[in-house]
């Protein structure tokens, strides 16, 4: 069997997917998502932008071939290498955390590596990594949501200083630690490196791992974006073509440049085909937004005209894509959920405590939490009190992300439904007298009353 | 579904005086079922039929429908039969009354404070009802015990079942005006918006007491 690397989302809780496959010579070529479950969350017909390449099989994940191309995969939890990796030959690497905020299946991970430096120079590839890292924070909404990334630095030395060369007349080889090199695919400034390997390697020390970079220490100008890992030089716009290629690899972005070739058909987030029917339509009426002619192939229409970083250097995220990387930021958070008082479940009576309380996972972002009986909306805001409210059914929460970078969120990455909670409460009055039970014993106490009064 | 049906609710009633006054019968038949419609749908979405008193509210709300609709007939017998309609409303929305639970002292003084006025409409329509007449003077006592019974709900909070019952009540008497004393566009000017007014308050307190 290939080795099959797999792109899943959202390992919260067990579930599976199929999906099928189609493999060409440099690997796997285009997996789609037939039928997912959990929150697996495919995109267009082809594969998700923040990916998880999960070597299988192995550790959390189980795959059962069903049919030619088509396989079911299914996992139990966060995936995570039950080998060891020295078992494997695989080099053992020491992540170095250099912006953390939580454990790796709970973040969004960014795994930086580096190619191409000797030892002595590996305090410039620290450099070179904590430069990269300024200036994706500096950008929203890494800037606002910072504290939901983990960028991790993997110091590995090279045996050579500088990456290979495949496109010079008479190709330059030299031994590093990534086999990275320029010239792939036939192209002068595309960068590629032993992405197995790499992935392998990471995985075995951060198994919820959602990207790699790979800045490679040599001044020709150059990178690459995939699906697992990114690519970028460490000389000039190095810091920029960094960033870009980090927008493919943990946000799945496609270049909002042109490629001048035709499309195959797959459309990326932030690449549409039909200019009156795009998927940014939330956005339009936006400054700058709507669909402007080419978008990583001749026939794809792209959200903004200039000025983003997906398709010019110097520029930022456009709305469209600046969403994206919405989705992709809180689609790693098992939950939005902080704690519920009482728990999920607990039955909600007259007799007993018939306030219920949701606190989001970080109060201090703006949330808005509607809750829901039903489907009758029952109040709004981190408590509701049902006390004498007359009701019964099953009490539900969603809990939505106020945010100016999203518009809508179709697959719930930043809002969440959480519930239920039975309840049977019934109403009751102030004073002790009638109230509940059959109406007509109430009928015929007032009857009662009008005849003492008779 | 709750705003828009209430807007399109409210919009009909609009529709309905200006039908009234152009004296268009047809465009007034429409206007009187969409509006009626649109209190029972607002009932609906607001959960009534997840609530004890809001299946009360809303099956007196499904009666007022049919009496709405009957009343749209110069037929006596059907007339009648919305009488006997909405007559079962307002014992539905007692039931509602009761099921939230009332103040029996309160009730009793509220019927002793309306009865003079039941006892004057009665004397006031028993010319003009002739044979009919039995037939409202239960109708105006059943009024007034659900009026008596919505002034005697305990529920807590501030509740619209007072004023929406007094509002129904005095509706009810535009009707009478119109069908028994004498016909003028100022009955339907006044009676519309009051009984709508009172239709709309019960249906959107159907739901969780929240």
């Amino acid at each position: 069997m290939p080795a099959i690397a797999l792109l899943l989302t959202g390992f919260a809780s067990a579930g599976s997917a199929l999906v099928t496959a189609r493999w060409d010579d440099a690997g796997v070529h285009v997996i789609d998502v037939v039928e997912g479950g959990g929150r697996l969350r495919p995109r267009g017909s082809a594969t998700p932008p923040d990916p998880r390449w999960v070597s299988a099989p192995g550790g959390g994940i189980a795959l059962r071939r069903e049919g030619l191309g088509r396989w079911r995969v299914a996992w139990a939890d966060a995936p995570s290498s039950s080998r060891p990796a020295a078992a494997l030959g695989v080099p053992v690497l020491a992540p170095i955390p250099l912006h953390g905020t939580g454990p790796d299946d709970a973040r969004l991970d960014l795994v930086i590596l580096g190619d191409g430096y000797q030892e002595a120079e590996l305090s410039r590839f620290s450099d070179d990594a904590d430069a990269v890292l300024t200036a994706l924070l500096s950008l929203e909404p890494w800037a606002r949501h910072g504290n939901l990334l983990n960028v991790w630095r993997v110091d590995t030395a090279s045996t050579a200083s500088g990456i290979s060369h495949a496109e010079f007349p008479t190709p330059l080889i030299r031994e590093t630690a990534w086999s990275c090199s320029y010239g792939c695919q036939g192209v002068d400034r595309l960068i590629c490196c032993d992405e197995a390997g790499m992935v392998e390697a990471v995985s075995a020390q951060i198994p919820a791992f959602d990207a790699i970079l790979v800045l490679v220490n040599d001044p020709a100008y150059g990178g690459a974006g995939g699906f697992t890992y990114a690519a970028a030089t460490n000389g000039v716009d190095g810091v920029d073509i960094a960033v870009h290629e980090v927008g493919h690899a943990l946000v799945g972005l496609w270049d909002e440049y042109d490629y001048g070739l035709a499309g195959t058909g797959d459309l990326g987030p932030n690449c549409a085909a039909d200019a009156s029917s795009v998927p940014w339509a939330s956005w339009e009426g936006e400054v700058g937004v709507g669909a402007f002619d080419g978008c990583s192939y001749d026939d794809l229409v792209r959200p903004t005209e200039e000025g983003c970083i997906m398709r010019t250097l110097d520029g930022d995220y456009c709305p469209v894509c600046r969403q994206e990387a919405m989705y992709a930021i809180f689609d790693k958070l098992p939950t939005l959920v902080g704690s519920t008082d009482p728990p999920i479940g607990t039955p909600i009576r007259d007799k007993g405590p018939t306030a219920v309380s949701l606190t989001p996972f970080d109060p201090a972002l703006p949330w808005t939490i509607r809750w829901q009986v039903g489907d009758t909306v029952v109040g709004e805001g981190e408590q509701i009190d049902l006390a004498c409210a007359d009701v019964e059914g099953n009490l539900s929460a969603t809990l939505t992300l106020v945010s100016e970078f999203v518009r809508d969120d179709p697959y719930g990455a930043t809002w969440e439904s959480v519930g239920a909670w039975p309840v049977d409460v019934g109403p009751c009055s102030g004073c002790g007298c009638s109230s509940g039970g059959s109406p007509w014993l109430g009928l015929l106490a007032v009857v009662g009353l009008g005849r003492r009064r008779r | 579904m709750t705003v828009p049906f209430l807007i399109l609710g409210l919009f009909a009633v609009g529709l309905q005086i200006a039908a009234e006054w152009l004296g268009a019968r047809a465009a007034r038949a429409a206007a009187k079922v969409a509006s009626s419609t649109a209190f029972v749908a607002v009932a609906y979405g607001v959960g009534a039929l997840g609530t004890d008193h809001g299946r009360w509210l809303f099956v007196g709300l499904l009666l007022s429908w049919v009496g709405d609709v009957a009343l749209l007939s110069d037929e006596r017998r059907i007339f009648l039969g919305g009488i006997v309609a909405f007559l079962l409303a307002h014992l539905a929305y007692a039931g509602a009354f009761l099921t939230l639970g009332v103040h029996g002292p309160t009730v009793g003084i509220a019927l002793v404070a309306i009865a003079p006025f039941g006892g004057l409409t009665m004397l006031w329509l028993r010319k003009g009802a002739g044979n009919l007449f039995p037939a409202v003077a239960a109708y105006v006592g059943a009024i007034e015990v659900m009026v008596a019974l919505a002034y005697g709900v305990a529920t807590p909070g501030l509740r619209p079942w007072p004023a929406a019952a007094t509002l129904f009540f005095l509706s009810d008497l535009a009707v009478a005006r119109e069908r028994f004393r004498q016909s003028a566009f100022i009955n339907r000017a006044i009676g519309l918006p009051l009984y709508y007014g009172a239709q709309f308050a019960f249906a959107l307190s159907a739901g969780p007491l929240v």
